[in-house]
This record gives C-alpha cells, sequence and structure tokens, in this order.
C-alpha cells in the first residue's frame, strides 16, 4: 500500500470563534512519516483547529477528512488511528501524583488495549527525567517537571500495541517551559515517531530543536 | 455560502424556509396581519366576556377576569411546547433558525405564564379573599415561569452565539420532559392538603357566550403570541446575520444608511 | 472505564475531604436555623420536619454541584475523556456515583440527627432516610445536567440553582409526602416508590442528558 493512500487528507476547513473567521478554506495533506508544524501568532486558530481536528469543537462546515481513503468525521473516530491530543491544559489533577496521572492517562489512552505495567511507566518516567518525583502531588511539580510528564505519556504511546492503527500525536505547544535537555528529548521522540510510521500536527511558536524536518502551515498569513 | 445554498435547494421544500435569507421576508409579511388579527380578537373576545357574557351566579363580576387567565396559562403551555419543538429541530437539524425562533419565544411564553399569574391572584382575591393560594395550577404555573426564567437566564450568561442555542434548546428539551412530571407531582401534593387548598378549575358552567368568548381570546393570544416572536426573531436574524436581512429589505437599508441598523 | 473512573473521583475526593465535609456541615446548619427563626414548638416542628429536611438536602446537594465538573473542564481533563467515545459514558456514570456516595449518601445517614431536632418518630425517621437515599441520587442526575450546562456559562452558582431547582420539585414533594404520610398512618410505599421509578427513570435519561450538555460546553 502506497503512503498515498495512508495519508491524512482535508480540505474544506472553515473555522470561527464567535463571530470572527478564523480559517478560511484551509487544505492539507499529510503522510505516514510526516509531521506538520502550525506556525501563527496568538491567536490564529492554532488551538482551535486542533482541537476542531479532535472533535471537540465543530468546524463552521462540513471538512472534508479523510484517512486512508475513507472518509472520517474527525480523528478521535478514526478506527485506522491512535490519536493522542495534548491541549493547552494537558488534562492532569492536582490532587493526584504525577505516577497516578499517568496511569490514569494511560487507562484512557489504552483503552481497548493491552495494559501497560507500572514497570513501564517508572522507566517512561525515568527516561523523561522525572522519576525521582513521581510520587509527588502534582501540585508541587514546576511548569518544566509538568511537560515532561506530558512527553512521558508520548513515550508511553509509541510502546503501546495496535499495529492496525497509524499513531497520531495532536499536540498543541510541547516545547513550552523546556529547558535545552527536554527539548532535545522532544525531537527525538518526535523522530522516532515519525520513523514508526505516525504522524503528528503540532502547534508552535518557534521551530523544534532537532526534530525532523516539517510541513509547516502559516495560519497568520 | 455557496455550500449553504447548494444543502437548502436539494433538501425539501419546508428546508428552503429555514435559511434565514428567505424566512426574513415572509416574517415581516406577517407580522402587520398577525397583530392586526390579535387586535381584532382581543377586542371582540373581551366585549363578549366584560359585556354580553352573564353575571355567574356564584361568583359575580369578578369571574370575568377567567377571559384574560386561561387563555393566558393555555399559551404559556403551548409555547413552551413550542420552545421544546424548537429545541428538538435545533439540536438534531443543527439550525440556527430553530434556535432563534427559541429564543424569541422565551420572552413571549414568560409574559404569559406571568400574566397568568398575576390574574389569577386578582381572581383569588375577591373569590376566597387571598391573593395567592396554593393550588394545584397556579402552583405549576410559577414553576413554568422558573423555568422560563432559567432558558433566558441561561440565554444571557453564555457569551457565544451557537453554544448559547444548543444548551438553551437542551435545557427546553429538558424542562418539557419535566413539565407533566411536576404538575402531577404538584396535583398529588396539593390533594393531599385539601383543607389549604382552594381549586381555582372549580370555573363557573360554561355557558355557551363564556366559552365563545374564552375561545376567541385564545385566538387572539395565539396570534399575538406568534407576531411578537416572529418580530423578536426578526430582529435575531438582524443581529447575528446581518447579510440575510440586509439583502432582503429595502427599507432596513434606508435605515442602515441613517445609521439606525448595523450592517 | 466505570470502576477506573470511579476510584479516580473518589480518590481526588478524599485527599480534599473538606470539600464533603462541608456539605454535610452544611445540611445540619440549615436545618438548624428554621427553629432558631420561629417558635420551636414541638407540634410545628413536628409539621415542618419532614419538608425542612427535605429542603436542607435539597440545597445541600446544590451546593456541592459546581465541584463537579468545573475543576475537570478547567484543567483539561473532561477533554480527555471526551476523546475516548467508547468509554465516555462509563466514565461518566463513575463520576456521577462518584459524586453521590460524597454527598447524597453521607446526608441521608445524617438526617436522622435532623429528625430527633424535630421529634420525629423513629419509623418517620426510617421513612425519611429511605427517601433521602432513592431521592438523592435523583438530586445528583438532575444537578449534573444543571452542573454541565453551567459550564458554557459565566457567573457563578446563581444560575445553577434556578435551573436544577424547579426541575427537583417533584422529589421534594414525593420525599417529604412520604415522610407526612408516613406520620398520618397512611403508610409511606406509594411515594417511595415513585420516587424509586423516578430514581430509574432519571438514571436512564440524565445522563444522555448531561452528556450531550458537556459536549457542547466543549465546543
Amino acid at each position: 500500500m502506497s503512503a498515498e493512500n495512508l495519508a491524512l487528507k482535508a480540505s474544506r476547513i472553515f473555522l470561527s470563534r464567535g463571530r470572527r473567521r478564523l480559517i478560511k478554506d484551509l487544505s492539507f495533506w499529510i503522510e505516514p512519516g510526516q509531521w506538520l508544524a502550525l506556525h501563527g501568532p496568538n491567536g490564529s486558530g492554532k488551538s482551535t483547529l486542533l482541537r476542531a481536528l479532535c472533535g471537540l469543537r465543530s468546524f463552521d462546515h462540513e471538512p472534508e477528512l479523510s484517512f486512508n481513503g475513507q472518509a472520517i468525521a474527525n480523528l478521535a473516530r478514526c478506527s485506522g488511528i491512535r490519536l493522542i491530543f495534548q491541549g493547552h491544559a494537558q488534562g492532569w489533577k492536582d490532587g493526584l501524583s504525577a505516577f497516578e496521572n499517568l496511569r490514569w492517562q494511560l487507562s484512557l489512552d489504552q483503552y481497548g488495549a493491552a495494559p501497560i505495567g507500572d514497570q513501564a511507566l517508572e522507566s517512561a518516567l525515568e527516561r523523561c527525567g522525572i522519576g525521582q518525583q513521581r510520587h509527588l502531588p502534582f501540585a508541587v511539580l514546576s511548569a518544566g517537571q509538568r511537560r515532561r510528564l506530558a512527553m512521558s505519556r508520548l513515550v508511553l504511546s509509541l510502546q503501546g500495541a495496535g499495529h492496525q492503527q497509524r499513531l497520531c500525536w495532536l499536540l498543541d505547544e510541547p516545547s513550552t517551559a523546556l529547558d535545552d535537555q527536554g527539548q532535545a528529548l522532544m525531537g527525538s521522540l518526535l523522530g522516532q515517531l515519525l520513523n514508526q510510521g505516525g504522524f503528528a500536527i503540532i502547534a508552535t511558536h518557534g521551530a523544534i530543536p532537532h526534530a525532523p524536518p516539517a510541513l509547516t502551515c502559516d495560519l497568520g498569513a | 455560502m455557496k455550500g449553504m445554498m447548494r444543502d437548502i435547494d436539494s433538501g425539501a421544500w419546508w428546508a428552503r424556509y429555514a435559511a434565514p435569507t428567505r424566512f426574513f421576508p415572509i416574517a415581516g409579511r406577517l407580522v402587520a396581519p398577525l397583530f392586526m388579527l390579535a387586535a381584532m380578537l382581543a377586542s371582540i373576545g373581551l366585549y363578549i366576556g366584560f359585556m354580553i357574557a352573564p353575571t355567574d351566579w356564584q361568583q359575580g363580576e369578578s369571574y370575568r377576569i377567567i377571559f384574560i387567565h386561561v387563555p393566558a396559562a393555555w399559551m404559556s403551555m403551548i409555547i413552551y411546547l413550542a420552545m421544546a419543538f424548537w429545541g428538538v429541530l435545533a439540536l438534531v437539524l443543527n439550525t440556527r433558525l430553530s434556535a432563534m425562533m427559541l429564543q424569541a419565544l422565551a420572552p413571549t411564553g414568560a409574559w404569559m405564564t406571568f400574566i397568568a399569574l398575576w390574574t389569577g391572584a386578582f381572581w383569588g382575591k375577591p373569590t376566597w379573599g387571598t391573593y395567592w393560594v396554593w393550588d394545584a395550577r397556579i402552583t405549576s404555573e410559577l414553576i413554568l415561569l422558573f423555568l422560563y426564567f432559567g432558558v433566558i437566564g441561561l440565554r444571557a450568561s453564555i457569551d457565544d452565539d451557537r453554544k448559547a442555542d444548543k444548551a438553551c434548546a437542551l435545557m427546553a428539551i429538558v424542562g418539557a420532559v419535566n413539565v407533566p412530571i411536576i404538575y402531577f407531582s404538584v396535583k398529588w401534593w396539593n390533594t393531599l392538603h385539601q383543607g389549604a387548598s382552594v381549586s381555582l378549575t372549580a370555573a363557573p358552567k360554561m355557558a355557551q357566550t363564556m366559552l365563545a368568548a374564552m375561545l376567541i381570546m385564545t385566538a387572539a393570544a395565539w396570534a399575538y403570541s406568534i407576531a411578537a416572536s416572529l418580530v423578536r426573531v426578526r430582529s435575531l436574524i438582524i443581529e447575528r446575520e446581518p447579510s440575510s436581512a440586509w439583502n432582503q429589505s429595502p427599507s432596513l437599508q434606508q435605515k442602515a444608511l441613517a445609521g439606525v441598523v448595523p450592517k | 472505564m466505570f470502576l477506573a473512573s470511579l476510584q479516580r473521583d473518589l480518590r481526588l475526593l478524599l485527599r480534599q475531604a473538606s470539600e464533603a465535609w462541608l456539605v454535610l456541615v452544611f445540611f445540619l446548619l440549615i436545618a438548624s436555623l428554621f427553629p432558631l427563626a420561629m417558635q420551636p414548638e414541638p407540634k410545628t416542628l413536628l409539621a415542618i420536619g419532614p419538608g425542612v429536611s427535605w429542603v436542607s438536602a435539597l440545597l445541600s446537594v446544590l451546593l456541592s454541584m459546581p465541584r463537579m465538573f468545573a475543576a475537570d473542564a478547567h484543567d483539561g481533563s473532561l477533554e480527555q475523556m471526551l476523546l475516548q467515545s467508547e468509554a465516555w459514558m462509563g466514565i461518566l456514570l463513575g463520576k456521577l456515583v462518584a459524586h453521590w456516595l460524597a454527598s447524597g449518601l453521607p446526608l441521608s445517614l445524617v438526617a436522622p440527627l435532623i429528625g430527633l431536632q424535630y421529634g420525629l418518630d423513629a419509623t418517620s425517621i426510617a421513612v425519611l432516610v429511605a427517601g433521602l437515599l432513592i431521592g438523592t441520587p435523583i438530586l445528583t442526575l438532575i444537578g449534573a445536567i444543571a452542573a454541565a450546562l453551567n459550564l458554557s456559562a459565566r457567573g457563578g452558582g446563581a444560575l445553577l440553582a434556578l435551573l436544577m431547582l424547579p426541575l427537583c420539585i417533584p422529589v421534594l414533594v414525593f420525599g417529604a409526602g412520604a415522610v407526612e404520610a408516613q406520620s398520618a398512618g397512611l403508610g409511606a410505599e406509594a411515594h417511595l416508590s415513585l420516587l424509586g421509578a423516578g430514581l430509574i427513570v432519571a438514571s436512564v435519561l440524565a445522563p444522555w442528558a448531561c452528556s450531550t450538555a458537556i459536549k457542547i460546553a466543549m465546543d
């Protein structure tokens, strides 16, 4: 099967927030192993577009979205895609520890697949540099440490089973608050994702260092 | 815009009128005749009710307020059901006009409920010596008024138009499902407390003229409610979709040029 | 996912146990206000006891409603749950049950204290507790719809009260009516079975309405 068939194709995307039209007739096409960088000033609709692609909010009119040649309503409801979405608010609870937060999030991500053991969680946390802090209450973690927790979720998604499905990351500004080491890790994780044949759409202000080259889409234009 | 028109023309004949563009002028043409009809019917009804219908042997002249009270009460319930109907359409078909109809009906419905409660109080005073009675129907009317306030309040608290549309649609549906349950429970409660209750349903036996007056007043209330709601829908269309209203009405264009109506 | 969601919510609640205690204290406080505002004659108290208990329970559940979804909506966990479309209903039900376990259930168990304050006899108290056990889940279910709709709105809890309270009136009527019927010697079966029927209907319809309201709010 050629890469073309497996592509995520989107066209006729119209998006408004309130009465303001943000995106008018956008189209893009991503093949497995590629990632799309969404650029644009604040308020240009990057986060809104990611949420709409997930199905959390609606487009102005029905866009033409297809994956693997089949029309889909949004990325969350596509059986051929395993979706990991990280918005601005990433969904961690202050009242739980980092470990517990990850455990819960994983039970959502891995729903329907074989569960991942605690061992794997611990090593993912180690790899991302927050192994020591894993049982601390989430509220005491710094912004950078919270980002690293988000990355450990991505690490585990790479390991998860489900080879019938393509892994897709929709990330909203994943490099915020990360130090150089963290950014390097992010870049290498992205590289791993693309090597596995997954794809990603990432809203980002600047470039992601050490990341493979990206298709770009500038919403500010 | 092109895509939208394509969808509408290919759909059912009634779906064509679901576009605010087409609905706006039609609504405009209906408003004045409906108001006139309402005024006519109301004058006839009130004349018969207050002048011609016989004095009730039990309640004297004060019973005549039912010619306003009963039609208002009926309308308050009918309008709530209509709101729920538009709510279902708004959620299922995702049409903007259905949501606007819902929003337009709510204030009229609330007014009808208020009038029913107010006139009920004025009926109660001369008849049973008290302004307020915990009668099953009056109490249910009060709760209905709160349900209307809920929909109106919800609308007012949500800034995003589309979100407000859907939230109010859901609230109207949930309320409508509950109205029979609430009425049943209040009636149950009322029958258990016979001592404290006086039934306003003990309306005087209906002479022909009384019935006629009541029906005419109800028709007047219908016509008025529809007309008032259409006026409100038109102003909602102007507010939310200026392009539809703008293209259709030369008088609006003139007003806009004079700075009265937003472009 | 139902159990996992239930476990998560209960764990979060245990770590912020003050919220649950607050609801209980509020319940007892409100019920204690009424006699202080009037003459505490035993006959009057006996007459208003059931009603006061139920109104206090309703207001206490109302107080606990804003925390049901607001925190999750704010920190982004609600949308992560929504993305799992197959597991979503189980997760939502877990949240609803967890909420009741932390509000309605403790209220029902503490209600005998209020019954004693108002001079209700043993069987009346039993009927009060039974009614609350059946009725408070309904309050949680209806309140969840109102709380979810409130997510879309700005402003505080006043709108939540306006949306929730009228819909809860039947529960109030039958719950308090059950105790009065018991005191009058008529037996409370009819009232309690109506409450039970209400619970079944609410458990079927309310989660759907609540889920729709959440999706509207997340839009």
